[in-house]
């Protein structure tokens, strides 16, 4: 265990640079492949810190978190052991659209995970800031640190979020740094560059934090959480020791009476007014962002208050949510009014706001600005293109979101692993689950704003239903073994019980009226359901009735999405040269020789590419590569 | 392989038309058509092409290749019929009852290198030809569908998607302030949506004057002169003249030309309230010919004061077709009778016994026949079997979409039919990405919670 410094010949198998949501992910699923691992961080007290909002989860988020879940990854526990409210978003829709998120008590989560880090056979953590890369004939070795001291790894992972040149405004007021009161990374930038690999820039923002007992929550809506908590992990497929390893097995982590789950905290609805908007108006010639001073792209999904005064001028109020940053602290976050306005305007800002009029600011809003590297420079295993042994994740990819950010550090863990370890990696597809469409969109056709997943995104969300996850990667995972013997038993019971049930209900179905299906929809007709059925335990439960309730719907889109992906995995050789390619045009050549996309499918989604020039591959693939000739219509 | 059909010639008047067909179906449907037991390859076989229903279509010259030895390697036939657009939709529509689809700009040529029948330098302009089917035939597509049509379809895909983002944003956003989801709001734009379709597939239907003749009917009251009219306006003496009345029971029908224009003429039984049921039948028959009418000639008796109206079927089919209002006799004497519909009518007294009463009926005939089919607007409205089909499914999806919203079913599975009813509009103008949906959406609401 000791620190393996300026060692060549004893390298690690693979070094994390960065310990955010991305980082740790990474680092723990190298760790279970049987990698030596490396977890470098700037500042240890930060590790899993979440800079932004106090929440895991939510549409396509909580997906995403259920997915890293089945996967094996620790996201969705630490959501479970941390959470301070649960709520089932969408119920008032679909079952395929609904999604869990959690208000998260922010110390505790970062603890928590700091500590099964710690925990953690193979891994070794260490704070020390990565300032370059050790890149020999464009595979990556290893990295160089401030402190002087080199490490030397068969694969690295880069995880440094925003942290890249990056730094913060608040109105004139610029600083260095990723997150307030932080640091920048400045030599890694340079070395990217230097190393061929490109870089680009984004702007987030973050809202003021309030102490709570300046905050006046009478007359404000009250948002309570859920009654029954929809947790994230699967608990019924695991053991006693993996639901409360760390709880159970850590040194310090004892909380007698913590009941997870447990709804202890209520949130709370206000909204700006006229006069708020009239003092943004006002000032917003003090704003970096109407001035210029920020040239980098934001989020249109997560506007600041001043944009969306301007873009929106004819609402005359939008929502503002308070939400509790933990149970040991008073501090609260003010969702939805993210700001780079000078300080002084954003006390006025809260002045006019029913509840915040006398509140007082602990944390003042903040804009931040960072490099981040254009993911089209990666393959699917969220390797480098460009150096190899080099693996991207998180928001350095032009992400945004605790949860994009696990489920690419995750891959790029697994992989950066498994690589050093030179096994095959690993590929989610698309057509497999949000972390597939994630990681798809990224490397094909790369970010224009900050990527955020939205349900929409995904061609078959019908069957990426939150409840499924577990079942959905079940086989795929099988031979990658990071979840445990047990474990994996449980999800095969839970698959057959599924089926079993699935088939008995359907033969109900079968005798009963038509619109027994639609019975179940509705809670009060739980009663139709036979005793046994009542029994089973609520994932279960829930899946079979969705898989009932949608059956035809699912095996449409079942079939769909089979017959989609006969072309869309039509494999395009790695070798293949699209500039001895008669009839394609030369931006089509260039914009494909950059991606080198794997299948058809992914060609098909670059932009720049049209359905003209998939053809001419496709006949090319077709006829030199004797393909079987009856998928010729499936594309273009 | 599947057997694919297309036109390989122009479509228009022409000596001849030329139809190829491409695929294992070839050889059977080359034999079962034209009712030959067998069918000797490479040589040219003057036949009966007949259809599946057994209707006899065209004599047609048709050649058989095979597999091997045609342009695209595979079995294929190619018939020669006369250079009339409409037997030439006719034979492609009943290839397509035996099994064929509608070939994709190019394919033949694409299957042609497929098999290997073609080499790899030859493979640029094959590439070039498959490029068409997006880049150039849109091009072609949008001068084809040229002006308000076009544009009328843009309007519409982008119409879907803005109700695409309207529903996406309830499901992607439920925290997000997006107003109240009001699904009226939704039925409207989707019927709306709907309405634009029909209207579409209405002008498709119009369109058909560009490959048909139009149908001119005769309608009227027993004895009035109808086909007096119908064989003065023929020229030839076709149908039997009684001064009794009922004598045209069934219909009788010519083509002729009106100035530059083919019309089909047709002369019906008269029409009035009987209980006889022969009559009955003929008028029944006469309702028919009334519906399919392009334009109806409404004939009258001048010299009598009319008691009565037609029957209410055919007062909806004068008001609502070009209908030309002919007060004949008008040599016995004029009642001064008005129709009393809601619509005015053109109208023209006449006597059968003067000549140039009749060519005052073909002028006003020709000068509606010029007001049907505008040359410049030819092109604009000709909607061709491919978008008709697309424009039809596009609907069936819309409608199954509307139906969903009625039923309450969750966005998130009716959505599914607005984004395929979407995917037939993106064949025909340009394709629209989830991305352009996400653009609408943020534009629309002010996401950020």
């Amino acid at each position: 265990m000791t620190l393996r410094t300026d060692n060549r010949d004893d390298p690690y198998d693979v070094i994390i640079c960065g310990a955010g949501h991305a980082g740790c992910e990474a680092a723990l699923a190298a760790a279970k492949q049987g990698a030596s691992v490396l977890l470098l961080t700037g500042n240890l007290d930060t590790i899993a810190q979440m800079s932004c909002n106090p929440a895991i989860g939510g549409q396509g988020k909580g997906q995403i978190v259920r997915e890293i879940d089945a996967l094996g990854g620790e996201m969705a526990l630490n959501t479970d052991f941390t959470a301070i409210q649960f709520k089932l978003l969408n119920t008032s829709k679909g079952k395929a659209v609904q999604a869990p998120r959690a208000q998260c008590d922010k110390k505790a989560y970062q603890m928590r995970m700091k500590h099964v880090l710690e925990q953690q056979e193979n891994i070794t953590i260490f704070q020390a800031m990565v300032n370059g890369l050790i890149v020999k004939d464009s595979i990556c070795r290893g990295v160089m640190t401030s402190l002087g001291l080199n490490f030397y790894s068969k694969s690295v992972v880069v995880t440094t979020g925003t942290f890249l040149q990056a730094s913060t405004h608040i109105g004139q007021s610029k600083s260095e740094g990723g997150r307030l009161g932080d640091h920048s990374s400045k030599g890694l930038s340079a070395h990217f560059i230097q190393n061929g690999i490109e870089l680009k820039r984004f702007k987030t923002g973050t809202p003021p934090r309030l102490l709570g007992r300046s905050i006046n929550f009478n007359g404000l809506e009250i948002q309570d959480g859920d009654e029954f908590p929809t947790k994230f992990a699967f608990y019924d497929s695991r053991s006693v020791d993996e639901m409360f390893h760390v709880e159970q097995n850590g040194k310090w982590i004892d909380r007698p009476g913590h009941r997870t789950g447990s709804n202890l905290v209520q949130c709370f609805l206000t909204s700006t007014t006229e006069e708020t908007h009239k003092i943004i108006n006002e000032n917003l010639h003090c704003s970096p962002l109407y001035k210029g001073d920020i040239t980098g792209t934001g989020p249109r999904y997560c506007p600041s208050i001043e944009d969306k005064v301007v873009r929106f001028a004819s609402k005359d109020s939008h929502r503002i949510h308070l939400e509790p940053e933990g149970i040991n602290t008073d501090e609260w976050y003010i969702n939805g009014l993210s700001t780079s306005l000078p300080f002084d305007i954003q006390q006025k800002v809260l002045s006019t706001i029913p509840g915040l009029e006398k509140a007082v600011i602990i944390r003042p809003a903040y804009a931040v600005e960072y490099d981040y590297a254009p993911p089209t420079q990666l393959n699917h295993y969220l390797e480098s293109l460009i150096v190899s042994s080099l693996f991207f994740a998180g928001q350095i990819n032009g992400t945004s979101g605790y949860e994009e950010a696990a489920a690419q550090g995750l891959i790029a863990g697994i992989n950066a692993a498994r690589s050093a370890m030179e096994k095959t990696l690993i590929k989610i597809h698309r057509d497999e689950g949000y972390i597939g469409v994630l990681i798809d969109d990224l490397v094909t056709k790369g970010v224009t704003e900050p990527y955020r997943m939205f349900t929409s995104r995904a061609e078959h969300r019908l069957l990426f239903n939150h409840g499924s996850a577990e079942a959905r990667f079940f086989s795929k995972m099988e031979p990658f073994s990071i979840n445990s013997i047990e474990r994996r038993s449980k999800i095969e019971i839970f698959k057959e019980l599924t089926k079993f049930w699935f088939d008995q209900l359907n033969k109900l179905k079968a005798s009963s009226s038509k619109c027994y299906a639609l019975q179940f929809k509705t809670e009060q007709n739980q009663e139709l359901l036979p005793n046994d059925f009542q029994k089973l335990p609520v994932t279960v439960k829930e899946q079979v009735l969705y898989q009932i309730i949608y059956d035809g719907y699912l095996q449409r889109e079942t079939k769909v999405a089979l017959r989609l992906s006969k072309a869309e995995h039509l494999s395009i050789p790695p070798d293949f040269s699209y500039h001895d390619l008669p009839g394609l045009r030369t931006e089509c050549k260039e914009k494909l020789s950059l991606v080198r996309p794997d299948t058809l499918g992914q060609a098909s989604r670059i932009a720049g590419v049209n359905p003209a020039d998939i053809s001419i591959i496709h006949i090319y693939l077709q006829r030199f590569l004797n393909l079987p000739k009856d998928l010729s219509h499936d594309l273009g | 392989m599947d057997t694919i059909v297309a036109q390989a010639t122009p479509s228009g008047e022409s000596a001849l038309g030329v139809i190829r067909v491409s695929g294992d179906l070839a050889e059977k449907i080359a034999t079962s058509s034209c009712n030959k037991r067998k069918i000797i390859p490479r040589v040219a076989t003057l036949a009966e092409y007949k259809s599946q229903g057994g209707d006899l279509i065209d004599q047609v010259l048709i050649t058989y290749f095979e597999a091997g030895k045609s342009y695209t390697g595979e079995e294929s036939i190619e018939i020669s019929c006369h250079g009339n657009p409409l037997i030439e939709e006719l034979i492609c529509k009943d290839l397509m009852d035996r099994g064929c689809r509608l070939a994709e700009p190019g394919e033949f040529t694409k299957r042609a290198f497929l098999n290997g029948k073609i080499d790899l330098s030859q493979a640029e302009s094959v590439a070039q030809i498959i490029a068409a089917k997006n880049e150039h035939s849109l091009a072609l597509a949008h001068r084809n569908l040229k002006g308000e049509l076009s544009k009328k379809l843009i309007l519409i895909q982008e119409s879907i998607l803005e109700l695409q983002a309207s529903l996406e944003a309830h499901i992607d956003f439920p925290e997000d302030d997006l107003g109240e989801d009001d699904p009226s709001q939704s039925l409207d734009h989707t019927n709306q949506i709907i309405n634009e379709l029909k209207s579409l597939l209405e002008q498709a239907k119009r369109t058909k004057f560009l490959q048909r003749n139009i149908r001119v009917v005769l309608v009227g009251h027993p004895n009035v002169g109808k086909s007096s009219l119908f064989n003065a306006l023929a020229g030839k003496n076709r149908a039997i003249i009684h001064t009794q009345a009922g004598t045209t029971r069934d219909y009788l029908e010519t083509d002729i030309k009106i100035r530059d224009k083919w019309i089909t003429l047709v002369d019906t039984a008269g029409v009035h309230v009987t209980k006889d049921e022969i009559e009955l039948a003929g008028i029944e028959l006469t309702k028919d010919q009334a519906d399919q009418a392009d334009i109806i000639l409404w004939v009258t008796d001048s010299s009598t004061p009319h008691p009565t109206l037609l029957p209410e079927a055919f007062v909806f089919y004068i008001e609502n077709k070009p209908t030309l209002l002919l007060r004949n006799k008008i040599d016995l004497g004029n009642s001064g009778w008005k129709p009393d519909i809601n619509k005015h009518l053109p109208e023209i007294l006449l006597s059968l016994k003067n000549s140039n009463d009749i060519s005052n009926v073909e002028k006003a005939l020709s000068e509606m026949l010029d007001e049907m089919i505008k040359p410049g607007t030819e092109n604009e409205f000709l909607i061709g079997t491919r978008h008709e089909n697309l424009i039809v499914s596009c609907l069936r999806d819309i409608e199954i979409f509307l139906e969903n919203l009625n039923d309450g079913i969750g966005y998130e599975l009716s959505l599914k039919f607005l984004s395929s009813a979407r995917d037939y509009l993106d064949q025909m103008i340009g394709f629209k990405s989830n991305d352009d949906m996400l653009d609408l959406l943020f534009g629309k609401f002010c996401i950020g919670k």
